[in-house]
């Protein structure tokens, strides 16, 4: 036998094999079992079709798919794994960039001498540490980066030029005015520095940074409530301004509608904490002493929550809350505070609608209580060695527990066209302990103790 | 018939669809069959040939090339299942053709003997064996072979040749270890 008949014999030995050894049947449940799953099946579009499968050609005729869909499919593909590989690779270099800490020194020793520098090296995620010198710089933050003085907070000044580059702090209005650092948009966390000199405010405008252990010493605007304090808060922000010590110059103020927590800071002869704020802002547990003018000061209507502040006399008012129009619906609360030598009043109020007044240590203040709201709560208050105690002008408030004791003018006054519930209040001590106008028409309660007038001897 | 069958199928027609893989149902089970070598296997790779063919069969632009169509989709139906059976298949598959091995050993030792033929199909890689089936047992020519198995005409025909040739391989082993056991039983 030669090869090529082994050839012929071996395929034709195959050949006849695959047959015998081929089954006869399929399963007779097989074909069913396919129908109950395609009934199931979602057919594939034709474009989709065309594009997936596999061309087949058929005496070089195109049976089967198409190359042209094909190849769009697979150039789109191509483009979309391409364009992915780039995300994830901008991505992954964001990641191993993220993290890392710039030093700045002005003696050289760290990686960069100026904090803008070192800023515009970041990137979000990184930490910046300032170490002791002066830094005469006005500096942009708009990355989501922690900046941190490294050694003595006195040691670390920033300072910006006079003729530094200037911003508005108002969205809508006011004049312009310098700034050491103005963070734009930023979730920062800024702390450990000192600010001084009057063009160095801290700016925020928009974002929720956090601005912490920060020492602010004569930073001024001057006069012009627009131009800024020494940290000034504005574009809606919700920053948190916490554990500061500023002192002289300018205050911490707010601007369009924004709503940060203003927390533990201690502000001395300073212009206190005032501004235009929005619904949500918090301040609280600030020791503010000696401010020019208010304590704390809010001029337009929002839900805000003043509380756990220590204000020491103050020039004029401890806490002023003067509204403009559109305060319905609004309610302060302002509750535990302490306010001790207010020229004017403790808490003068105008224009409000809800106020709860309750838990306040009230003395030594003009008057303790002025109150101008609709309606609310003035309760479990402590008032002390003042001229006045609660004075109440306007709406229909609920007056409830109060101690009032010592004043050299009334206790409790209740006011010409008002409507107060009063209960359980004591008022001794007071030259004139109740005073009722009549054209007033309170309702009392009960539990009231008013003793007879005059202070004690 | 059988265009009208499809052009029908292509148009949503579950029925028509039913009628035509029915026609082809025996022959696609047994390529499934020869090529798996386990029933259970070949009778999964079906199924998934028939949904996948009734999903895509918009992709079908020559209705008489149905069947070959049919059959190339469940050739790589059965590739898929060998695939996720990769262990059992590593240790099926697996004669490669010695080179310095006789080319033609005496067929006159093997011929006769088909299970043991079948045996040795069976031992050579699924890709040799697809040639095997789809050339032989189907009946296609080689180009149409190639065209099924969606590989170079070159390919099918340098498989198809390795196939065969372990197959005189292995056959030749055989014969050589019988006759050197009848030798010494005669011994």
């Amino acid at each position: 036998m030669n090869d090529a008949d082994v050839d012929r014999t071996l395929e034709h030995e195959v050949r006849a094999i695959l047959g015998e050894h081929a089954p006869s049947a399929p399963p007779s449940h097989l074909l069913h079992r396919f129908e109950d799953s395609a009934r199931r099946a979602r057919r594939l579009p034709r474009w989709l079709a065309l594009s997936k499968e596999p061309t087949m050609r058929i005496e070089s005729q195109l049976a089967v798919g198409s190359p042209t869909a094909r190849g769009v499919a697979v150039l789109t593909a191509t483009l979309l794994l391409a364009l992915a590989l780039a995300a994830i690779g901008v991505a992954g270099q964001r990641l191993l960039a993220a993290d890392q800490v710039i030093v700045v020194a002005q003696d050289g020793s760290g990686d960069h001498t100026a904090i803008a520098d070192a800023v515009e090296a970041a990137v979000d995620g990184d930490t910046i540490f300032v170490r002791p010198g002066t830094y005469a710089e006005s500096v942009v933050i708009d990355k989501d980066i922690t900046l941190a003085g490294e050694g003595d907070v006195a040691d670390i000044v920033v300072s910006a030029p006079n003729d530094g580059p200037k911003a508005r702090v108002r969205k809508d209005g006011g004049s312009e005015a310098g700034y050491a650092f103005h963070l734009i948009d930023s979730n920062a966390d800024v702390s450990g520095l000192t600010f001084s000199g009057r063009p160095s405010q801290v700016l925020v405008t928009g974002g929720s940074p956090t601005i912490h252990d920060l020492v602010m010493e004569g930073v001024d605007q001057g006069d012009t409530l627009d131009v800024g304090g020494s940290i000034s808060i504005g574009g809606g922000s919700t920053a948190t301004v916490r554990d500061n010590r500023i002192a002289g110059g300018a205050s911490i103020m707010t601007f369009d509608a924004s709503r940060p927590i203003i927390e533990r800071n201690d502000l001395r002869e300073t212009s206190g904490i005032y501004g235009y704020f929005g619904d949500g802002a918090v301040v609280r547990g600030n020791r503010i002493w000696r401010p020019a003018g208010s304590g704390i000061r809010s001029m337009d209507p929002a839900d805000i929550e003043i509380s756990a502040n220590e204000i020491v006399d103050p020039s004029s008012w401890g806490i002023e809350l003067a509204f403009g129009p559109g305060a319905e619906g609004t309610t302060v609360t302002v509750s535990d505070n302490t306010i001790s030598g207010a020229e004017i009043a403790a808490l003068s109020t105008a224009g409000l609608d809800g106020l709860e007044v309750t838990g306040n240590t009230f003395r030594g203040n003009g008057t303790a209580v002025a109150w101008n709201a609709d309606h609310g709560l003035i309760a479990d208050n402590i008032i002390e060695d003042g001229a006045a105690g609660i004075v109440i002008s306007q709406g229909a408030p609920e007056v409830r527990r109060n101690s009032i004791a010592g004043q050299t003018g009334r206790g409790l006054v209740v006011g010409a066209a008002t409507s107060p519930t009063i209960a359980d209040n004591r008022s001794c001590g007071n030259n004139e302990n109740f005073f009722l106008d009549p054209a007033a028409s309170p309702r009392l309660d009960g539990g009231n103790y008013f003793c007879p007038d005059g202070l004690p001897t | 018939m059988q265009r009208e069958l499809v052009e029908r199928a292509r148009s949503g027609d579950l029925a028509a669809f039913s009628d035509l893989a029915r026609d082809s149902l025996t022959r696609l089970y047994a390529v499934a069959t020869l090529i798996l070598r386990d029933r259970d296997r070949a009778e999964d790779a079906v199924q998934d040939a028939l949904l996948h063919a009734w999903k895509s069969v918009h992709a079908l632009r020559d209705p008489d090339a149905f069947e070959a169509w049919l059959h190339r989709i469940t050739v790589h139906a059965c590739y898929r299942s060998a695939r996720k059976e990769r262990r059992r298949v590593a240790v099926e598959v697996h004669e490669v053709p010695d080179p310095s091995s006789p080319a033609h050993p005496d067929p006159s030792a093997w011929m006769g003997d088909r299970e043991q033929l079948f045996e040795a199909v069976g031992r050579l890689p699924i890709e040799q064996r697809a040639v095997l089936v789809v050339h032989y047992y189907l009946d296609y020519p080689l180009s149409r072979t190639a065209a099924i198995l969606d590989i170079p005409e070159g390919t099918a025909k340098s498989r198809l040749h390795l196939g065969l040739s372990a197959l005189r391989r292995v056959l030749h082993d055989d014969a050589v270890a019988m006759a050197t056991q009848a030798g010494e039983g005669m011994a």
